[in-house]
């Protein structure tokens, strides 16, 4: 019994295996990008055009601080030839284990496909001390940095640069591609500050505190959070103050992302204020593929919820 | 230099336009006074420039301070990572209500985790794990990062099954499922190597060999609160066999407890339970041959069936040719695992939901008494839920069917629904309920028991891609 089913185990696994090997892809002919999220997605086709070819592990619809590890995952990390990331700690519940199984040295840290966007951005909110007694903090500071689009022009150079470094005969495609996608991304950031301008001073409370920057740059002020630290969630005597403080404040306007809809609704009901199930990736909500569209999504749709 | 340049432009330009001023007829003053007028917006357009120029060079000064200040900071950041390992602590505490005792606390293990880059190429992590038996290093292992191949080697948890990789604490639910500690399989804990290649298919496919001393629980971690009962378990056994059962019975027990003892205990139980297994590792010298070593494979394949639905299925084989208290006897334990898991696109009270289950085949061929089949598994449902109370919620039922491998038609049943409840990441706590129904003579899995588990963890603490949920 042991050594037949042991042997037709054993045939099994290696023909499969045989089988598998021949039938493996072609080696693919574009440059193979993996990115964290939809927005380095986007931004990095804007860059590479046809000459790269581009996945992202996480949906627009999720949140990015409790990704599922898949497998899958591990497949796409192990083919690819360049990672494109945030950074900032904003992926570190996935992607180092990811990267330690995917056996790619090349995307690894330090590794020549391994790009980093953060560099260059000066991160908000670092926290004065580090401790989980501020929940799961992030210790260099806010990673939400893709809703400013200032600094996605700063993405946009640092995957340019990133790309080029490891794939040199293209760099001067990518940085013409880089130069038109900086000149349209500033001439929609003049239009997204003029449309903008009801927001300056205007306050908010957001489900977690991933609006930062997006808030700097049009003026806006958090109030408040509805979670009761990163990472933690809303507890009633939280809610309870939270209401309390924005009635008398009387702040206008409650976002949220990926999170669940109810609580922010049933406090901007009570609150009285305007409530905007915003975006926080590309894919976020129906419509919403680029990152031009994902900006402009939230700059329409906060201004016409606080011009009501 | 581009500003004494620039300077020597603007002085240049501001000499022609002069001396053309200066050649310019004395019948001609009106252009010559516009030229003039010219020259000196020039000048004034100049001078604004340069300004310019110094503003921004000024800003590129403090950028450049801003960027070296953020270099180091990030460099102070990520140092301990670098220089230093990651540590964390997972504490695992739990009160326990069962046929055998009214009530008792446990702390079941205390594990210290370390990890870090050894250099470019590798990975080392450590477990060392304190209980109410003593402490052992449960982990220490080193793995390759730029190989094609995933290469570890060391004291580790082999790529056997599912749930057998999971440290205790990151199960589902409170207890290892008794079919997996019958199977001497309640974590695949080995020292040997092991690696892993990934095929380059559209799909996860991944295919692992290895080879270990022996692939099992090792007794001296069973003394944490579930395990005494794995060992319990065969004390039972002894017991009931002991009484009812014939010569010949009796012989193939001790066989099979012994050989079972082996398999679990060849670290640790040299360690820390030296009693009464004296003359089982006596023997045991410095060397093996290659028959005495267990030999694993695994394949593992993964499908995205939608953004919302995957499947995970594996089958993995472990084959000791020969077991060390029989001469002639072999064994090999085959598992098959299925893990189906939705995750909605919007999250509401709903946030999803986890089926699992492995099946497992022990089969043990001796001269003396022929083949020994024995069959068990668990399957278990989890949902996610928000009741948008603080913390994440989830509710759970776990059926466990666990064969007495001697007697393979003797099975203990157990149905045990359980709920979880995390106010954060690194705090977790669990009540649950479990009603088992005994053939075996294992008094304390037949009945009603009850469980509270508190899981607590500080510092860095993961085990990575291996207990993904």
């Amino acid at each position: 019994m042991t050594s037949s089913f042991t042997r037709w185990w054993l045939r099994a696994a290696l023909t499969l295996s045989l089988v598998l090997l021949l039938a493996g892809p072609a080696a693919a002919q574009k440059i193979g990008v993996v990115t964290t999220i939809p927005d380095l997605a986007d931004i990095t086709r804007q860059i590479g055009k046809d000459r790269v070819s581009v996945r992202s592990l996480t949906l627009g619809v999720r949140d990015i601080h409790s990704v599922q590890v898949k497998p899958s995952m591990v497949s796409l990390l192990n083919r690819a030839d360049v990672v494109v990331l945030m950074g900032l700690s904003l992926e570190h519940a996935f992607l180092p284990a990811l990267l330690d199984v995917a056996a790619n040295p090349r995307i690894s840290r330090g590794g020549i496909g391994h790009i980093d966007t953060s560099s260059g951005v000066v991160p908000l909110g670092p926290p004065e001390t580090l401790s989980r007694r501020g929940g799961d903090v992030h210790p260099a500071g806010n990673p939400h940095y893709n809703l400013d689009p200032v600094l996605g022009k700063l993405i946009a150079r640092n995957i340019a640069e990133g790309l080029s470094k490891a794939h040199d005969e293209h760099r001067s495609f990518f940085m013409k591609n880089l130069q038109a996608y900086t000149a349209e991304l500033d001439r929609r950031i003049a239009g997204w500050q003029k449309a903008a301008r009801s927001l300056d001073g205007v306050q908010f409370v957001s489900y977690h505190d991933n609006w930062a920057y997006f808030a700097k740059r049009y003026g806006m002020r958090q109030f408040g959070t509805l979670e009761l630290a990163a990472g933690i969630g809303p507890t009633p005597a939280h809610i309870v103050q939270l209401v309390e403080r924005m009635k008398a404040a009387r702040v206008p306007l409650v976002v949220y992302g990926t999170y669940p809809s109810r609580l922010p609704q049933r406090v901007a009901r009570e609150v009285g204020a305007a409530v905007v199930p915003a975006p926080l990736y590309v894919g976020g909500r129906p419509g919403v593929d680029t990152y031009v569209k994902l900006i402009d999504y939230l700059v329409t749709h906060v201004s016409k919820a606080v011009a009501r | 230099m581009r500003r004494v340049e620039l300077k020597r432009l603007v002085l240049g330009c501001a000499a022609f336009l002069l001396a053309c001023g200066l050649s310019v007829p004395v019948g001609a003053q009106e252009p010559v006074d516009a030229l003039k007028e010219q020259l000196r917006e020039m000048q004034q357009e100049m001078g604004d420039l340069m300004k310019r120029i110094e503003g921004l060079e000024r800003k590129k000064a403090e950028t450049e301070r801003v960027e070296s200040v953020e270099q180091s900071v990030k460099s102070i950041q990520e140092s301990p990572s670098i220089l230093n390992p990651s540590i964390g602590l997972a504490i695992d505490t739990t009160f326990e209500s069962r046929p055998d005792t009214d009530g008792e606390f446990n702390v079941r293990s205390v594990e210290l985790g370390l990890s870090a880059e050894i250099d470019p190429y590798a990975r080392a992590y450590t477990f060392i794990t304190g209980s109410e038996g003593g402490i052992e290093v449960e982990e220490a292992a080193v793995q390759t990062t730029s190989l094609p191949v995933n290469v570890t080697a060391g004291r580790f948890f082999a790529d056997f099954g599912r749930l057998p990789q999971f440290h205790q604490h990151e199960l589902p639910f409170v207890n290892t499922p008794l079919s997996m500690t019958r199977m001497d399989m309640g974590e695949s804990l080995g020292t040997g190597i092991q690696w892993r290649f990934l095929f380059p298919t559209p799909f996860y496919l991944a295919l692992t060999g290895g080879v270990f001393n022996e692939i099992g629980h090792s007794h001296a971690h069973g003394a944490t609160g579930h395990d005494h009962e794995g060992e319990d378990d065969h004390e039972g056994e002894d017991d009931h066999d002991h009484e009812g059962e014939d010569d010949h019975d009796h012989e193939g027990e001790d066989d099979h407890d012994h050989e079972g003892e082996d398999d679990h205990d060849h670290e640790g139980e040299d360690d820390h339970d030296h009693e009464g297994e004296d003359e089982v590792h006596a023997d045991e010298g410095g060397s093996r041959s290659l028959k005495d070593l267990t030999y694993l494979g695994r394949l593992h394949a993964y499908f995205d069936l939608s953004e919302t639905w995957n499947i995970e299925v594996g089958s993995s084989l472990a084959l000791s040719p020969r077991t060390e208290m029989e001469e002639d006897s072999r064994r090999s334990l085959l598992g098959v695992d299925v893990t189906l898991r939705h995750r909605p696109l919007v999250p509401g009270f709903y946030e999803g939901f986890t089926v699992a289950g492995e099946w497992f085949v022990n089969s043990q061929d001796s001269h003396d008494h022929g083949t020994t089949t024995a069959r068990g598994g668990y399957a278990y449902a989890n949902w996610d839920v928000n009741p948008e109370l603080p913390g994440k919620w989830s509710l759970g039922l776990l059926l466990d069917s666990a064969p007495d491998l001697h007697h393979p038609d003797d099975t203990t049943l157990s149905l045990s629904p359980y709920i979880t409840w995390a106010p954060s990441e690194f705090n977790r706590l669990r009540l649950q309920y479990t009603h088992g129904w005994d053939d075996v003579g294992s008094a304390e899995h037949d009945g009603s028991q009850l469980y509270l588990q508190w899981i607590t963890v500080i510092g860095s603490h993961t085990h990575g891609f291996r207990e993904r949920r």
